[in-house]
């Protein structure tokens, strides 16, 4: 996919995305490094090598199980929520055709947080297991709200998908709010879950999520084709035969499944279906094939790092991984935007 | 004939653009649609290539109406060059063409023989063969948009409609692009049909005229016996000296710029919605 | 719009219609804003004779329905009006200077940025009131009105109305999300938070109206002497340089503007999401683009929209009291969406 640069009279040419193939193995070279190393970073601090040796069973009784019951599931999660995360950010992104669409300002998030938040309300002691059903059915249910309100002549447009996108974000983050003002108590915990956080993870977690990704993406590979085609505008998508609003729909159905099913595990983790695409999109370009893989490593990174950071910046106190990636997300953010919109 | 649609109402939102157009298109010739801003040239295209749905009457292409085929089916007999033009970012001349060929391709494999073949064809007859492997975005604008018209040759198809292929480039690069059309239609025969700004490219580069106005088609021909300084009145609403051009001889029209009158504004009927 | 009939009678009386659209407005909405004010006075949990309202509006009195009445009820409308208006003025400008309309304060992150501000100042330095809480204000509001358009201007893409929308929303959102992240680490004072971050004006003191007061009429004042500017601007940079203007000077006064009216309404009532967006949206609708009309018509609209809101509010749940903002929200929302059906705006 390389280009020499060619030289051509008075066209400065800019050399060409660097060899996908070699940027994702290294991606995924670096997830794995991150993965292991930190495994052993929290509250309880297992020093490296010790944590892989607990991991595979070796070490005090301790050790294996702080490692195998706590520390091993949030990295999977880190992993399959980061790549979920960040593929649905990707799609999205190339539905509405507008780099700066994400899951967090579409709806599906702010859905998702309401769908909890309202359990949580008319059921202050609602088990556990429950908390994600809602954030998944919130999710869902605002996205097609989005769609059917930007749903218009027999078709949306990226353009009225974002703007609804936002006033429904916008009024899901009211009622919210409303909520938590009627509801007094447990405000802290209904925080916490909001920012996004990994702290209360468990294996469960993990087979929560892991038949959606698995069922999802290898749809999602299918439809990577059909979403460059899409980006090449509406009308020359639909002369060359796509069917434009059921790719659309159908695309958008599938971002908002992973998205809604990874708010569901962990909460609102803001800023990574935003960013994970747009790094991805400098580094390997704007085909969709290469683009949702490398965008689902970066993400993975910035949640595996995010939540290290989060553990193991002052412990034992914990910061949300979702507060950790919006810091840090927002001003690369900014420099993003700065640089190219 | 291919193509033709026969009483057509058209509109956007409130906003009617037409109630009873009708068109046929000739086989195996140019066919240029003009008219003033908003006279209906560009939404008649569009419903002629499907992007958009007429709210009566019927497009009919190969005997079936438009509207019963498949969207693939459709971009396999007919390919659009629309005037939004989006290019995803750094990408080649090479892969943007390649693009042309999704309606013929599966969803899941490679490129075969018969698609790398189109391609090149495509590539060559537009004279981009040695831009294949540069990024669209460093193309001049005559070169970029011969690229896209490589992108619908691609396709395959015979019959290919352009959306104002021309209004946005300089006069080299209108007459690169129009050269190129007609070069196809003599050496390939394909059927083309263009909307134009410019009266004079569409009476040089076109074997039959379309002209509306209002929504209405207003008169169609050949140029040579349909551009008239009346006719230029009545759709354009100004006054023309027509000359005969000095080396092909096609009629050409000058206008002539009157101090008191201004070209009567072309009000559009609004008709609210579920009326 | 509708044509013009090219002569005669209907002309003459069509274009007066038209002219009179602005007077009108204003007196109708004045006319809800005073109706308002005084149904909002008059309501609350103690009953209070119209008498004890008359004489407990004009002094602070002995009586406790006149204490009452001053103390509470009083700031509480008053509030309402001038946190309404100049969030409609706010908005009003900041639509035309950007020339979008989704061009609002709160789509556009500035009313995020002066939130986040007090927000945080005042988790972690409670004692932080009066005048520093605004000065914050008007500082966070700034820094992220400057961010928004900083973005804005040099990016690639350029100034499309729904890249600025999505800009400003990611900015409030990254704002946001900070912010709740300090409140997690000190959550004793969580609760008010989320009262005062939805917007209203339920706790409304005299002291709050004192210290914004004179910024807000300073801002007011601004607001209407660029309304000439503003007409000139909207005919486009070129144009408006071609008519002498100076583009970028009115730009940055109008941004001060907005800063100075949106900041001083998020210092004293929290940020009111949508009400700067919608209410200028909706009166150009009515009375057309003249920002002689335009800009009177919505401070007025929105005073009377935030007062009848908060009495809506305050008849929602008989337990607790509930900000206005909740109820300017969904009918902000709604309209929002309507708008974005229909406006053909460019993407």
């Amino acid at each position: 996919m390389t280009a020499t640069p060619v030289a051509a009279p008075g066209v400065a040419v800019r050399v060409h995305a660097r060899r996908p193939a070699v940027v994702i193995v290294t991606l995924s070279g670096l997830c794995l490094l991150t993965a292991f190393l930190t495994l052993g970073v929290g509250a309880v601090r297992v020093l490296e090598p010790h944590a892989i040796e607990a991991l595979f069973g070796h070490g005090t009784a301790d050790q294996i199980r702080t490692i195998r019951t706590y520390e091993l599931p949030r990295v999977l999660i880190a992993i399959l929520v980061g790549s979920a995360l960040a593929i649905s950010g990707g799609v999205i992104q190339g539905v509405t055709r507008n780099p700066l669409a994400a899951p967090d300002i579409i709806g599906v998030v702010k859905g998702a947080a309401l769908g909890t938040v309202f359990l949580l309300w008319a059921y202050p002691l609602a088990a556990v297991s429950y908390l994600p059903v809602a954030a998944f059915a919130g999710g869902i249910i605002a996205m097609v709200i989005v769609y059917l309100a930007a749903y218009k002549n027999g078709g949306t447009t990226p353009v009225r998908l974002a703007l609804v996108g936002i006033a429904v974000s916008a009024l899901c983050e009211s009622i919210i709010r409303y909520v938590l003002l009627v509801q007094a108590n447990g405000i802290g915990h209904a925080l916490v879950w909001l920012t996004g956080s990994l702290a209360a993870i468990d294996m469960n977690a993990v087979y929560q999520i892991l038949p959606w990704i698995a069922v999802i993406l290898p749809l999602l590979v299918f439809y990577a084709h059909k979403l460059d085609v899409l980006g090449l505008g509406d009308d020359m998508a639909s002369g060359l035969g796509l069917s434009v609003e059921r790719t659309r729909r159908i695309a958008l159905a599938l971002a908002v499944l992973l998205a809604s099913a990874c708010v569901a595990v962990a909460g609102s983790l803001l800023f990574i279906g935003l960013i994970a695409p747009h790094m991805a999109r400098r580094l390997v370009g704007s085909r969709h094939a290469v683009l949702l893989p490398t965008a689902a490593l970066l993400g993975s990174l910035m949640l595996l790092v995010a939540d290290a950071i989060g553990r193991g910046a002052d412990p034992p106190i914990e910061l949300p991984a979702g507060m950790v990636t919006a810091v840090i997300g927002a001003p690369y953010f900014v420099y993003l935007l700065t640089r190219s919109l | 004939m291919r193509l033709s649609a026969s009483n057509l109402a058209l509109q956007y939102d409130e906003l009617v653009v037409a109630t009873d157009l009708s068109i046929d298109v000739p086989d195996g010739q140019i066919s240029a649609l003009i008219g003033p801003n908003g006279s209906g040239k560009s939404t008649l295209l569009r419903a002629l290539a499907r992007l958009l749905r007429p709210k009566g009457g019927e497009v009919v292409l190969d005997g079936k109406a438009i509207s019963s085929y498949t969207t693939k089916e459709v971009a396999r007999r007919l390919a659009i060059l629309p005037q939004v033009l989006i290019s995803p970012e750094s990408i080649t001349v090479e892969e943007l063409v390649a693009y042309g060929r999704f309606p013929q391709r599966r969803s899941i494999g490679g490129m075969r023989a018969e698609d790398r073949e189109a391609i090149n064809w495509a590539l060559e007859v537009t004279a981009t063969s040695d831009l294949r492997d540069r990024p669209v975005d460093h193309l001049s604008g005559g070169q970029r948009q011969r690229v896209w018209i490589a992108l619908v040759l691609a396709q395959g198809t015979d019959l290919i409609l352009l959306d104002e292929p021309t209004t946005f480039l300089d006069i080299a690069y209108q007459l690169e692009v129009l050269e190129l059309l007609k070069h196809l239609h003599a050496t390939e025969g394909k059927t083309i049909v263009m909307v134009l700004h410019d009266i004079n490219m569409a009476c040089e580069y076109s074997q039959r005229l379309f002209a509306l106005r209002n929504g209405k088609l207003v008169a169609q021909g050949d140029p040579r016996d349909v551009l008239s300084a009346s006719l230029i009145r009545e759709v354009f609403g100004i006054d023309a000296h027509i000359l005969e051009h000095p080396t092909s001889g096609v009629p050409m029209c000058i206008p002539i710029a009157a101090p008191h009158s201004r070209p009567a504004e072309q009000a559009p009927a609004v008709v609210p919605v579920g009326s | 719009m509708t044509a013009v009939p090219a002569s005669g009678a209907g002309a003459a009386s069509a274009a007066l219609a038209r002219r009179l659209r602005g007077p009108i407005a204003f007196v109708v909405f004045t006319a809800l804003a005073i109706g308002g004010f005084i149904w909002s006075v008059s309501i609350g949990p103690e009953q209070i004779g119209f008498g004890a309202l008359v004489r407990g509006t004009f002094a602070q009195g002995h009586n406790t329905q006149q204490l009452i009445v001053h103390l509470i009820r009083l700031p509480r409308a008053l509030l309402a009006v001038l946190a309404g208006a100049t969030l409609a003025l706010s908005g009003a400008i900041m639509q035309s200077v950007t020339r979008n309309p989704l061009g609002a304060p709160d789509v556009l992150g500035v009313t995020s940025g002066s939130a986040v501000t007090v927000a945080l100042a005042t988790t972690i330095v409670p004692s932080l009131g009066g005048i520093n809480q605004l000065f914050l204000s008007f500082g966070g509001g700034g820094i992220a009105a400057l961010m928004v358009f900083g973005i804005a201007r040099y990016g690639r893409g350029g100034l499309s109305p729904v890249r600025l929308a999505l800009a400003g929303v990611t900015i409030s959102l990254l704002l946001y999300a900070v912010m709740q992240g300090v409140l997690i680490a000190f959550t004793q004072n969580a609760d008010l938070f989320f009262f005062w971050l939805v917007g209203g004006v339920t706790y409304a003191r005299w002291a709050d109206i004192h210290t914004a007061y004179p910024w807000m009429v300073a801002g007011i004042v601004l607001a209407m002497l660029l309304a000439r500017p503003l007409n000139i601007l909207a005919l486009g940079d070129d144009v408006a340089r071609g008519l002498g203007q100076n583009v970028g000077r009115i730009r940055f006064v109008s941004l001060v503007c907005v800063v100075l009216l949106a900041g001083a309404a998020v210092g004293v009532a929290g940020p009111v999401a949508f009400l700067a967006l919608i209410v200028p949206n909706i009166v150009r609708r009515i009375v057309g683009q003249n920002h002689f009309a335009v800009l009177p018509v919505s401070a007025v609209a929105g005073a009377a929209l935030l007062l009848y809101a908060d009495i809506l509010a305050r008849h929602l749940t008989s337990h607790t009291e509930v900000p206005a903002g909740v109820v300017v929200a969904p009918i902000g929302a709604t309209l929002f969406i309507l708008l974005a059906r229909r406006e053909k705006i460019a993407g």
